[in-house]
């Protein structure tokens, strides 16, 4: 059954791929045209949810759509991709900025041009400076406040349980990822603030080591009952670590970042309090249509639009887990 | 020594032998530099305590009006010390050619000549050390090990030990002493021993205070904020360690060939000389600093999740002595654990999904294949194996990316398949302990009675040897010999009771799951019985011994580890001597490989999933352990104990900087720097071979 869905799968890619294609060729007609310029692509699950969700509002708005990127990762590439989506003649653009003076040109283009830019996932890191690129606005995450929700959600369900949290540890597996520091940093002013230690603790993607170095920090502090993990692999280390120490699901309070089959297990076995999810959906369905309203009727919201974060816990995780099975998360 | 008989000629004359130029050199130079720097710490050591900066003693002291007795006499030491350092060197500097040992011992020079005062000075207050180190333990002022045990009445085994250790160096350094005041010749090698060891220690008690600097230091501040808290942590190991280096270069100057050469060719005998040194280092630098640290939690715990890297260490290690490497040792890993969970899961290769047995042979056999294409490619090219094995990395690492779609981890759990259960008959199991036995039994008959013979050998001989340590050799074989003697006997004891235990129920299977069986938590060991649950102890750790034991044994009792010896240490010869060198390569890229099988199953068994970067960046692990554990990188020489010493180190260091709450920011750095430091020992050891 999987092989065949998988096979499907690569399909309907393939047939979308050639509809876009005629449907390039054949761009006299009325349609509106989009283009979506990323640094990642088709071989992650994370950027398939993003490109389902740009394919389901261009469905919704009869539009052409191409999405430009890599298959994989590419950052240099991303120059060329940007001449070929203003060659497409758009009706707007959305693109992620993980390095601002390698689209400038092609950003600077489009605003000569009058085509409205929207940055999406990964946001200008000079916005609101003098060195910000003339984009409209940007639509995606804000790992920083991820950290806050998580440590916050810790202490109200410490207070809830009626104990307190003496000490807390935050993991981080790739250290030095702006990413993954903010998600720290979000978590520990938190802390700060309930005058709660947290401590930092380096860990990798390997689960066995990952485990190896937990039961080894919590018999050095034993007085830690909050932990914070960033990402799928690390949490499958937490798991690990669980279930070979024989610890009881109340004794940690634990969350997480993103999602993987393992994280809903865990959360629906009590030991993750909740995860924290981007929604990668939103950020390429609402990027389309707010290129179509503002292309169309000059309308822009107010600020930033946060996609995340979005907060996956045991109240909703059964009903995430079929969206997950459709693709949307 | 030709020349030491003219010596006294040339003194008088104001000529210079060649042999005397030496005293010029550049590594002279940084003698005198390390001689200043000790005297300028020691003083400010001192200033420290006598302004009252530096406390010890009674802590309770605080107005520091008065200074005690026993900051009088580190203070008045530290003048003493600093002085003596700075006359040293300004001795050094003074004479253009200084006098050295050999003048002292020939009779042509006086104990005041710079080198050998501060060299007996050393000795002297080590001698002074042990005899306080002793005496401070005894009477329970400096309370070791548990330290709830308040009363004193009693003193526990780590005090033991540490007097025991202290009794040692106080007959070493008096002996030393005496025979240096006695203008013996034997002085000159006892000396260089004891500025070694001390060296080594002090760099122990070095690394356990420093790497609690961190904690002393303000916040926002450096370690300039806090001088004294900084010197109460290391000042007394550098100051040691800075006299015992002086100390150990001047007594290579001039140098006596047959003492320095007998230290290096003894610690260059093992391969792993440098690794043990560096195990016991960390082991007693971490004990010291963390209490937490030499416990069976912690141990067993760094063991357990090692298990990995340890299997791959062992192929990699075989490698690299005939001379190749292998960087796809990662994706080889990540490639056979996917194939393994795939084929009990969802079936690989067009087949249905397999019994573990079937399913583990498969990957084993899958990752054989990937070695022979390394071997093949490498032969048949000719390409250098650190580029065919870089592009293998990497062609490897396509294998999970395509078998997992999306970037999925891959769970045993998910499928809801029950855990593989395999049953058999005890008579396997009694097989497998008899033949252990009978190994065992071939062991013991070849070694034990060369080992003894050997003990016998140089008591018989004692009188007729010349060499400086015989005494010494004769205690350590000894000893060492009955280690290995108790070390069989206790397994035939384990191996008979499991027997005898097995036939009493031959009537019933028994029945064991296949993933506890490759790596699940042991419950109960023969002689520490029940394991609390704290202890998370693998079976993959008895796997991992056993191989380390089982390659030890190819390598180097067996014709094909000389060969491997041979292809790595010189291919020509080895070809002519009719050794089929790519033969012997391929093999050895297969055997690495099928390591990496292994390695990939223990860990499905344990952690139960796959995802697509499994294993990313293993191969520099294992490699640095290697070298760790005394690999040449240029092959043709190391050994497969080593890379286990190799592998432990590198456990131990995480377990180590985790318990004593390491900075994550510095985590990386002190890592790199403790391995370098490792692998430098490593090469001083083993130097006098080149």
């Amino acid at each position: 059954m999987r092989k065949i869905a998988r096979v499907l799968a690569a399909g309907l890619l393939a047939a979308g791929a050639v509809s876009v294609g005629v449907g390039v060729a054949g761009a006299q007609d009325d349609a509106l045209t989009f283009a979506m310029v990323s640094h990642g692509g088709v071989s992650n699950p994370f950027w398939i949810v993003v490109i389902k969700g740009m394919e389901d509002a261009c469905t919704l708005l009869d539009a052409n759509c191409q999405w430009l990127s890599e298959p994989d990762y590419g950052l240099e590439q991303m120059a060329g991709y940007w001449d070929d989506a203003l060659a497409l003649n758009p009706a707007g653009v959305g693109t992620t900025v993980p390095d601002a003076e390698v689209i400038r040109s092609g950003v600077e283009r489009a605003a000569e041009l009058d085509i409205p830019v929207i940055v999406f996932n990964t946001a200008d890191p000079g916005a609101g400076t003098d060195s910000a690129l003339p984009t409209l606005f940007y639509i995606g995450a804000n790992e920083f406040t991820g950290g806050i929700s998580n440590a916050q959600r810790v202490f109200a369900e410490a207070a809830a349980a009626g104990t307190s949290v003496t000490r807390g540890v935050c993991t981080i597996q790739e250290q030095g990822h702006s990413g993954l520091e903010a998600r720290c940093a979000g978590v520990e002013s938190v802390f700060d603030e309930m005058g709660v230690p947290i401590d930092r603790l380096n860990i990798t993607n390997n689960p066995e080591e990952t485990a190896g170095i937990l039961s080894d920090y919590f018999a050095a502090n034993a007085d830690t009952n909050a932990i914070f993990m960033l990402g799928p692999a690390p949490s499958s280390g937490l798991n690990l670590y669980l279930q070979e120490s024989g610890r009881e699901a109340g004794s940690l309070f634990a969350t997480s970042h993103d999602t993987s089959a393992e994280i809903y297990q865990m959360i629906q076995d009590g030991y993750l309090l909740q995860t924290i999810d981007q929604q990668p959906y939103l950020q390429g369905f609402q990027t389309i249509m707010w290129l179509y309203l503002n292309s169309q009727f000059e309308m822009a919201p107010g600020g930033d639009i946060f996609t995340g974060p979005g907060v996956i816990d045991g109240s909703n995780v059964a009903a995430i887990i079929d969206l997950t099975a459709g693709g949307y998360r | 020594m030709a020349n030491a008989s003219s010596s006294a000629d040339m003194l008088a004359s104001g000529q210079y032998s060649p042999e005397r130029k030496l005293l010029r050199n550049s590594k002279f130079t940084a003698t005198i530099i390390l001689l200043v720097v000790t005297g300028l710490l020691s003083l400010l050591f001192s200033e420290q305590i006598l302004t009252g900066w530096l406390a010890f003693g009674e802590r309770a002291n605080i107005s520091r009006r008065e200074l005690n007795l026993i900051e009088l006499l580190l203070a008045a030491g530290g003048i003493v010390w600093g002085l003596l350092s700075l006359y040293t060197a300004w001795g050094f500097l003074r004479h253009p050619a200084t006098p050295s040992m050999e003048d002292y011992l020939g009779g042509r020079v006086s104990l005041r000549s710079p080198g050998v005062l501060f060299t007996t000075a050393l000795i002297g207050l080590l001698f002074a050390v042990s005899i306080f180190l002793i005496e401070q333990v005894l009477t329970g002022w400096l309370p070791l090990g548990e330290r709830a045990n308040i009363s004193r009445r009693d003193i526990n085994t780590i005090e033991w030990v540490v007097v025991g250790l202290g009794v040692l160096g106080a007959l070493l350094n008096g002996r030393t002493l005496i025979f240096l005041l006695r203008r013996d010749r034997r002085a000159w090698a006892w000396a260089q021993w004891v500025s070694l060891l001390t060296v080594l220690l002090m760099m122990m008690a070095l690394f356990s205070g420093g790497i609690d600097i961190y904690s002393v230091v303000p916040p926002g501040g450096t370690a300039l904020d806090n001088i004294p808290g900084v010197l109460e942590l290391v000042a007394l190991p550098l100051i040691l360690v800075l006299s015992a280096i002086s100390t150990y270069r001047y007594l290579t100057l001039a140098v006596d060939l047959s003492a320095d050469q007998s230290i290096r060719n003894r610690l260059a005998k093992s391969p792993g000389a440098g690794a043990i040194i560096g195990l016991a280092a960390l082991l007693i630098g971490f004990s010291l600093a963390s209490s937490l640290f030499l416990e069976p939690r912690a141990i067993a715990s760094a063991l357990s999740t090692n298990v990995t890297n340890g299997i791959v260490a062992i192929g990699i290690t075989l490698l690299m002595i005939s001379g190749e490497f292998d960087l796809s040792v990662g994706s080889i890993f990540g490639a056979s654990a996917l194939i393994f969970i795939l084929a009990m899961t969802e079936g690989v290769f067009g087949l249905p999904p397999m019994n573990a047995v079937i399913a583990a042979l498969l990957s084993l056999v899958f990752a054989g294949f990937l070695g022979f294409i390394n071997g093949v490619l490498l032969i048949r090219t000719g390409i250098p194996s650190f580029i065919v094995t870089l592009g293998t990395l990497l062609a490897y690492r396509a294998i999970p990316l395509v078998l997992i779609p999306e970037g999925r981890i891959i769970r045993y759990a998910d499928y809801g398949i029950p855990d593989p259960f395999i049953d058999f008959s005890p008579f396997l199991l009694i097989a497998l302990l008899v033949m252990g036995g009978l190994a065992l039994a071939y062991y013991a008959i070849r070694q034990l009675p060369t080992m003894w013979g050997g003990v016998r050998r140089r008591i018989v001989t004692y009188r007729e040897t010349t060499a400086p340590f015989r005494d010494v050799a004769i205690v350590t074989s000894a000893l060492w010999s009955a280690v290995v003697t108790a070390a069989i006997a206790g397994l035939a004891l384990f191996i008979f009771s499991g027997i005898a235990d097995l036939l009493s129920r031959t009537d019933e299977m028994l029945r064991i799951s296949f993933f506890d069986l490759a790596n699940g938590r042991i419950e109960s060991l023969p002689i520490f019985g029940r394991l609390t649950a704290d202890i998370n102890l693998r079976t993959g750790v008895f796997w991992w011994f056993l191989l380390v034991i089982v390659f030890q044994f190819i390598l180097t009792q067996m014709r094909y580890g000389g060969f491997t010896f041979a292809v790595g240490g010189n291919a020509g010869a080895a070809r002519a001597q009719g050794i089929s060198v790519s033969r012997v390569k391929i093999t050895n890229f297969i055997i690495c490989a099928v390591l990496c099988g292994v390695a990939g199953i223990t860990f499905v068994s344990r952690v139960g999933s796959v995802n697509a970067n499994l294993g990313d960046g293993l191969e520099l692990e294992v490699i640095a352990a290697s070298v760790i554990g005394g690999v040449l990188l240029t092959g043709g020489y190391g050994s497969i104990v080593g890379a286990l010493l190799g592998v432990l180190i590198f456990g131990l260091l995480r377990t180590g900087l985790v318990l004593v709450g390491m900075d994550p920011r510095v985590f990386f750095g002190v890592q790199g720097i403790i391995i370098i430091v490792a692998v430098v020992i490593n090469t001083a050891v083993r130097r006098v071979r080149t």
